[in-house]
């Protein structure tokens, strides 16, 4: 269950965070993104890039719990993938507790931004 | 040889969303934000720049680099190019005048490594912001952030730099000027310059095509550039390494990540290259020092995180 941020949450809420074979768990505020509450409790579970939805690397599965988030690559997630819950970990908001499995891609062979019918700025995507 | 082209032009960025875009190029990077367009595109420059813009962005779905442009002496040497460019197998089309606001026809072309170019001769001279060229001033007293002086070079990741960087040489007249090698002597970077500059462009060697590592910056002094982390950390920016010196160029740096992910620098000093110079050489095995000179390793980002 997600949506897109709407608005700002009031309050910092504190969540707890637990990875799905039990390895790791953190807590993280609501007013930080998943990615950086990790940081912070300074854990490793998640793989750490630019923290700014563009280069995949922090890319997980949310198993269950509630969150927000903001625009993510389509590089590394696609309109399904979000249905199914798999974010980038530096875009989501907790906004309940929340468990999560890490589901990196080793490469984004899957995009390109469309340019080989033609090179006009129309085409690029 | 040169062949007419004279410098990088211009870069145009895609990010995730523009205001978050804009504070971080306009008010932390300090380039100026000179024009917007009916696409909602926002043009900016370094304040030192002659022409009326040199960074675009674009807001989209993802982060990246749509293409990066030279420009060129004339004319008559965008449309020699042109014929050279089709020669040598590459597809081309022509942008017209006024598709960026401002800026003459351009030549787009691929390249073996999947980024698109441009080469163009024409773009509106505003002049060297707040001081112009007629009894200037130092520098202009209005500037914000690291008060960044131009867009100065970008590294690109792709398959096949040999394709594109032989492109570059033969066609476009750039002189390699720092390259990697591995043990078998095959090259896994290198550093293209069209001018006295270090470098005008870079390329590594990597699986994905059209990838963009960083766009950077330049600044005056070793100072600017601790002053830049100073506010890379006021601003709670996303960091990735530094302040410190790259072994290629000997540039001293500092690496962060736009609000969509895509990689800025801003460096100061740096080598210089003549045409008569043989290509500096750095050996794979001892590329952690070549890339982070004091580190003298690789961070995992440097090879993996890109946009
Ligand atoms: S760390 Fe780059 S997309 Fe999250
Ligand atoms: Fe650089």
């Amino acid at each position: 269950m997600n949506s897109h941020m709407a608005s700002q949450a009031t309050k910092a809420e504190t969540y707890q965070i637990s990875v799905h074979d039990g390895e790791a768990q953190f807590t993280a505020s609501s007013t930080v993104n998943l990615l950086v509450a990790m940081e912070q409790a300074r854990e490793s579970v998640i793989g750490v890039g630019c923290r700014g939805g563009g280069c995949g690397k922090c890319r997980i599965r949310v198993l269950d719990g509630d969150y927000e988030s903001k625009r993510m690559s389509r590089a590394w997630i696609s309109e399904e993938d979000e249905a199914e819950g798999i974010v980038l970990a530096c875009r989501i908001f907790a906004r309940s507790d929340l468990c999560i499995r890490p589901e990196p891609l080793p490469l984004a062979t899957g995009y390109q931004p469309a340019r080989s019918v033609s090179l006009s700025q129309a085409e690029l995507k | 040889m040169k062949k007419g082209v004279m410098r990088p032009g211009h870069i145009q960025l895609r990010v995730l969303d523009m205001e978050e875009a804009v504070a971080h190029y306009r008010d932390l990077l300090g380039l100026i934000e000179v024009d917007r367009d009916d696409q909602g595109r926002v043009y900016l420059k370094g304040w030192t720049e002659v022409d009326k813009f040199s960074v675009v962005l674009r807001e989209a779905d993802s982060a990246g680099m749509d293409f990066v442009g030279y420009k060129c002496v004339n004319e008559g040497a965008v449309e020699q190019l042109r014929q050279e460019l089709i020669e040598y197998g590459c597809k081309v089309e022509d942008i017209p005048e006024g598709e960026l606001k401002g800026c003459g026809r351009r030549v787009r072309f691929d390249s073996p490594t999947g980024h698109l170019f441009e080469i163009f001769a024409t773009k509106e001279q505003t002049g060297k912001w707040e001081v112009g060229n007629h009894n200037p001033e130092a520098w202009p007293r209005n500037l914000t952030g690291m008060k960044a002086t131009r867009f100065d070079h970008c590294l690109l990741y792709g398959p096949n730099i040999a394709g594109t960087i032989d492109l570059f040489r033969e066609v476009l007249g750039f002189d390699l000027a720092e390259q990697v090698l591995d043990g078998e002597g095959t090259r896994l970077a290198g550093f293209l310059t069209v001018s006295m500059k270090a470098h005008d462009v870079a390329f590594i060697e990597h699986p994905e095509p059209g990838k963009l590592h960083h766009a950077s910056f330049f600044l005056e002094t070793w100072e600017d550039v601790l002053r830049a982390a100073d506010l890379i950390s006021m601003t709670d920016t996303s960091i990735d390494i530094g302040p410190t010196r790259h072994g290629l160029t000997h540039g001293k740096t500092i690496y962060f990540f736009d609000p969509s992910g895509n990689r800025s620098e801003v460096f100061a000093g740096g080598d210089y290259h003549y045409p008569d110079h043989e290509p500096v050489t750095w050996d794979a095995d001892k590329l952690g020092k070549a890339i982070f000179y004091h580190d003298r390793v690789l961070n995992e980002r440097f090879l993996t995180v890109l946009t």
